[in-house]
């Protein structure tokens, strides 16, 4: 029915190397996003104004309740971060500003709440290899 | 040769004027015009009139000076400072330069009177008027135009 | 005739909304017909300050100068000074020896940003004053305007002085508001307004009156001043009013104090003092209220009784990050409150239902660099909810302190190893007179400390088309206990060997859906975990819970959170993701299904000698619940989100939910959005005659009637105990320069649980801004509507 399997060509993306800048301080976004880019052969360098430079923002993170438990405390929240990103080259603008989301839900038990406090931790790991899956995919799509 | 002489004016100073071309003195009844062409220069006192031509008209019984009418591409005017006031520059197509009786102060005092007539400018200190005419009182320094004008006053270094 | 009527001055700056440009057009609000544009500016020198530049004079009348200094043009004359323009209708007199320009006649005073017209006006270039009369005046970046007896502009200062003057921010011709006052002054470069004897007049009505000085914002610069008030009325408070000043200190620190009026509750004062040093951000929150009026000594200690524990009630919160160079963090979160229902009685600052469950204190100081991580914690959670904290045996344990170490390594060749280990001493003090003699003996009074270390190692394999990752990782635990349950060992230890062999294919194909060209992925997964099954029901569970069952769970390697239990599986998950994906490399939609098949029957659970849990997973089923989860947003406007989680075996569904969001441009919102889960609550036996299965509608709706009206409600209702959550409904006009919002609410009480004819919260809430007169972030509702309403946006001030 038509699928093939991915080829090096449609995933690979079209430098071998990039800057990452993003606010100073611990960075999580950081760690899934190098071993993305690692994954599509591309390596990581020091600032210098010839490579691409991929800028990220501050992660903005929403948290809403969705769904109330018997005692009419918060059961089931729901976390959204996004961020934007900007791609840069030689100080000229490529592309951006695009604003990246990735949401997901988890439970916090009012009975245990160190317990389910690691659940919102474990949920913001996969979002954020879920945003790193989207830089990756919107790099392949930039045109240079 | 250019024509110099002195012309007598009653105001105080006498009038010198030359030019490089040729002139012609007619006279008409009482008024004698001498006509002068080529690089005329009209000099009385601190005030010079520059022109391509220029006539003066006199009244021939008294020999006083009527008026003296200078043209140009623009005729020129310059009335150099004194320790009381500033230097004038002024040009217009046609300079006309006058005396008058002073109609406000009952005092009979004679009044030299330059008019700017045609592209009229005038500058003094930090003021530079450009109208179609200007009039303008030697004596007191005061200026007057019908318009349009246009006024450009140098900002204070 | 109202100073009003002089206005026609400056309408020649007012352009009506059909002959806006385009780039000026989408910042107008829709319920705003024009605004004040600004001419484009034309002449030599009109880079150059007015004192700098040369006055140039244009008129077609007569011109005088009956001295040399002394210049009088007696018609119609403009004058251009840099960049000021002046127009007078029948003369000027300017003297060159003081510098003053007197202009006559009907005049128009123009400089960047800034329009008046009026009567005469006296010019001093020297000190820079500028005295326009019976004038009236725009300022067009803030689109302020009004009129005065007589207005002083100075033009070094940039500061506006109105005697008897007005001024407004609505449309001119018929303005909503209009504030007038004796003495009024505009400092626009710092954004700040003050006026003297004051009247507020909204559509002509005289609403306020302040006959002292009242300092305002006047553009969005921080700026010390009265920030709009909310207003409210709910049958437990009655009515409540604050009013918060904001304090610009200086540009690192600020204030806001709110003293607020609550009629049935008493006076309240609270306050947040932010200060931001150079590495760090520190925020103080303070709130007082001495007497609560509604604490009823009597029935104080009766749980549930609709009075508060307390009379004096008060909440203090300290708040840290800080960044201390190169990967260094330090971050503080310090919370108490004088009784459990504090932020339910009075928590109307954010007016959410469930504020807050529990209190945190917790202090952080932590390194890291790209491969190691170094961190301290301490923790304590204290719980609000009474009937929780009651059976103090679920009390979280504090951590004093917590130590943490991990470390990831990356090799040239892909392989990938580190460890993951901490100390930590957990601790609580409980009250023994609660707990009975056997709860002691099963351990209810246990502390102690844990040390864990965990060294991992996985070499991934990625290729475009595919990926294999094996994962070997060694969970060691051991822990030195006191007060342990009868009968098991002070210092057990356990060492777990865990392997994972993750694998995936990349499918992809080109199809095009709805005109657009897309790209279709077909992901199939394979996820074989294998962790030793050892016992440890004997170990306490300091900081450990169930998991969430869902799809991401598919692919863990374990099904607790915590170190205190290492669950056993012999399992393999499969799985299979296929996404859409268009050119700009948007991800439109996605849908997965995956299930985890089990070849050994679990045994690991939570319980502990202190009590058993309820269990979140079958642990003798072949096969987990088959896990759909979807998310479809082809067209920008509108996003569908679903996920299923059946339970073949049983025939049973565990857990579903949709939730579909329509947003046309922040305009029109639609949320739908229908929740259901079986097992919540893990350990707990609901309170009494409440079905704990989650069956939860949330619908909320934002919709434009016209320019002016705007409708919005929410309806989040729980069926199982069909009981209402939140619902409210609101209305809200808004004109070009203000909003009034009504919103009637009716929320769930959680007393409603120990009686079941207690009354629901309900209230009124109304919200009055005038927009120009600060932002309008402040007040409690649009803290409710952004909450409560995805997608919703407040108006900002000058869009």
């Amino acid at each position: 029915c038509g699928f093939t399997l991915r080829g090096s060509e449609s995933a690979a993306l079209p430098f071998p190397t990039l800057i990452l800048s993003h606010p100073a301080g611990p960075y999580p976004l950081r760690a899934p996003l190098i071993e993305a880019l690692r994954a599509s052969n591309v390596d990581l360098v020091e600032n210098n104004n010839s490579d691409l430079q991929l800028v990220l923002s501050a992660e903005e993170q929403e948290r809403r309740t969705i769904s109330i438990n018997t005692r009419a405390g918060a059961g089931q929240y729901e976390l959204t971060v996004s961020i934007q990103a900007n791609l840069y080259r030689a100080g000229q603008h490529l592309a951006g500003p695009e604003t990246l989301t990735a949401s997901g839900t988890f439970y916090e038990d009012t009975a245990n709440i160190s317990g389910s406090s690691s659940g919102q931790e474990l949920l913001l790991a996969d979002i954020r290899r879920e945003l790193a899956s989207q830089v990756i995919r919107r790099l392949q799509a930039v045109s240079l | 040769a250019g024509l110099s002489a002195v012309a007598p004016s009653d105001s105080t100073e006498d009038i010198l004027y030359s030019a490089d071309g040729g002139g012609s003195i007619e006279t008409v009844g009482n008024v004698r015009t001498t006509t002068l062409r080529g690089n005329v220069r009209i000099q009385q006192g601190l005030i010079v009139i520059f022109g391509d031509t220029a006539t003066l008209e006199q009244d021939v019984s008294s020999g006083d000076l009527i008026r003296v009418t200078v043209e140009g591409e623009p005729a020129r005017f310059v009335r150099n400072a004194e320790d009381s006031a500033e230097t004038i520059n002024g040009s217009s197509t046609r300079i006309v330069y006058y005396n008058q009786t002073d109609t406000q102060s009952n005092s009979q005092v004679l009044l030299s009177v330059v008019e700017f007539q045609g592209q009229a400018s005038f500058t003094r200190g930090r003021t530079a008027l450009e109208c179609s005419q200007i009039k303008h009182i030697v004596e007191t320094g005061a200026t007057d135009s019908p318009g349009p004008c246009s006024g450009v006053l140098a900002p204070i270094e | 005739a109202p100073l009003w009527a002089q206005q026609e001055g400056i309408m020649q700056d007012w352009v009506s909304r059909d002959q806006l440009p385009i780039e000026l057009l989408n910042q107008l609000r829709s319920a705003c017909c024009g605004l004040f544009v600004e001419p484009p500016l034309s002449g030599e020198y009109i880079d150059l300050d007015p004192d700098q530049a040369p006055t140039e004079i244009e008129t077609q009348t007569n011109v005088r100068q009956p001295e040399p200094n002394q210049f009088y043009v007696d018609g119609a004359v403009t004058v251009q000074q840099g960049y000021r323009s002046l127009i007078a209708s029948d003369g000027m007199h300017l003297d060159e020896t003081t510098n003053i320009l007197t202009l006559n006649g009907d005049v128009v005073f123009r400089e960047p940003g800034f329009l008046v017209t009026g009567q005469g006006a006296v010019m001093d270039q020297d000190n820079g004053n500028n005295q326009i009369d019976s004038a009236a005046y725009v300022m067009h970046e803030t689109q302020i305007h009004g009129s005065a007896q007589r207005l002083g502009y100075n033009s070094d200062s940039g500061m506006l002085t109105l005697e008897n003057g007005q001024f407004s921010r609505c449309e001119p011709m018929d303005p909503f508001w209009v504030m007038q006052a004796q003495n009024l002054r505009l400092d626009n470069e710092n954004g700040v307004g003050y006026a003297t004897d004051v009247t507020l007049r909204v559509s002509d009505i005289p609403l306020f009156y302040y006959p002292w000085t009242l300092q305002f914002p006047i553009g969005d610069q921080r700026v010390s001043g009265v920030l709009p008030p909310s207003l409210s009325n709910s049958r437990d408070g009655g009515i409540d009013l604050a009013v918060p000043y904001y304090f610009d200190l200086a540009p690192h620190y600020d204030a806001t104090l709110t003293p607020r009026i609550i009629s049935k509750r008493g006076a309240m004062l609270s306050g947040e003092f932010r200060y931001l040093a150079d590495w760090s951000m520190n925020t103080v929150n303070l709130a007082l209220l001495p007497k609560d009026d509604t604490y009823d000594e009597a029935l104080a200690s009766v749980p549930g009784a609709d009075t508060p524990t307390v009379s004096q009630r008060w909440f203090a919160g300290f708040e840290h990050e800080g960044q201390l160079g190169a990967g260094w963090r330090t971050y503080v979160d310090f919370n108490a409150v004088s009784d459990a229902d504090y932020f339910r009685d009075l928590g109307s600052r954010d007016l959410n239902v469930e504020s807050r469950t529990h209190l945190n204190k917790e202090g952080i100081l932590s390194w890291q660099n790209d491969n190691w991580q170094v961190g301290s914690r301490v923790q304590r959670i204290e719980i609000l909810d009474q009937y929780v904290a009651s059976i103090d045996i679920n009390k979280p344990f504090d951590r004093l302190p917590e130590l943490s170490l991990s470390g990831h390594f990356y090799t040239d060749s892909g392989l990938q190893y580190g460890i993951d280990s901490s100390h930590v001493r957990f601790d609580r003090s409980l009250s023994r007179q609660l707990l009975s003699a056997q709860q002691v003996d099963q351990g209810a009074l246990v502390t102690g400390e844990r040390f864990s270390a965990e060294p991992w190692i996985s070499m991934p394999l990625r290729r475009p088309g595919f990926f294999v990752v094996p994962t070997a990782r060694y969970r060691y635990a051991q822990w030195q206990l006191s007060n342990q349950a009868l009968d098991t060992p002070d210092n057990p230890d356990r060492g777990i060997g865990v392997f994972s062999l993750d694998s995936g294919l990349i499918f992809e194909r080109p199809v095009s859906a709805n005109g657009l060209q897309m790209t279709q992925t077909l992901e199939p997964r394979l996820y074989y975990l294998y962790s030793e099954r050892q016992e440890q029901q004997h170990l306490p569970t300091f900081d450990t819970a169930q998991l969430n069952f869902n799809f991401n769970q598919l692919f863990r390697y374990d099904r607790f959170s915590g170190q205190d239990r290492v669950g056993d599986a012999n399992q393999l998950s499969a799985a299979v993701t296929t996404r859409f994906i268009s050119e700009d490399g948007r991800e439109r939609a996605r849908l997965s299904a995956g299930q985890i098949f089990h070849f050994e029957d679990r045994s690991v659970s939570l319980d502990s000698p202190l009590q058993s849990w309820l269990l979140l997973q079958p642990m003798d089923t072949d096969r987990s619940a088959l896990v759909l989860d979807g998310v479809y947003q082809l067209a920008t406007d509108w996003q569908l989100r679903a996920d299923l989680q059946w339970d073949q075996e049983n025939g049973n569904i565990d857990e579903g939910s949709f939730a579909l969001r329509f947003n046309l441009n922040g305009e029109k919102l639609l949320n739908l959005a229908y929740r259901y889960r079986e097992r919540t609550d893990v350990f707990l036996q609901a309170p009494p005659l409440l079905d704990p299965v989650i069956r939860q509608t949330d619908m909320s709706v934002v919709w434009p009637v016209n320019d002016n009206w705007r409708v919005f409600g929410r309806w989040n209702y729980d069926h199982s105990n069909s009981r209402n959550l939140e619902t409210f409904a609101g209305v809200e006009y808004s004109n070009c320069c203000s909003t009034m919002r009504l919103v009637a609410r009716d929320w769930v009480n959680e007393y409603e649980f120990f009686d079941q004819n207690s009354r629901q919260n309900r209230g009124i809430f109304f919200q009055f801004t005038l927009l120009g007169l600060g932002d309008l972030t402040g007040g409690g509702l649009s803290n409710l509507l952004t909450r409560s309403i995805p997608g919703f946006k407040e108006y900002d001030v000058n869009d």
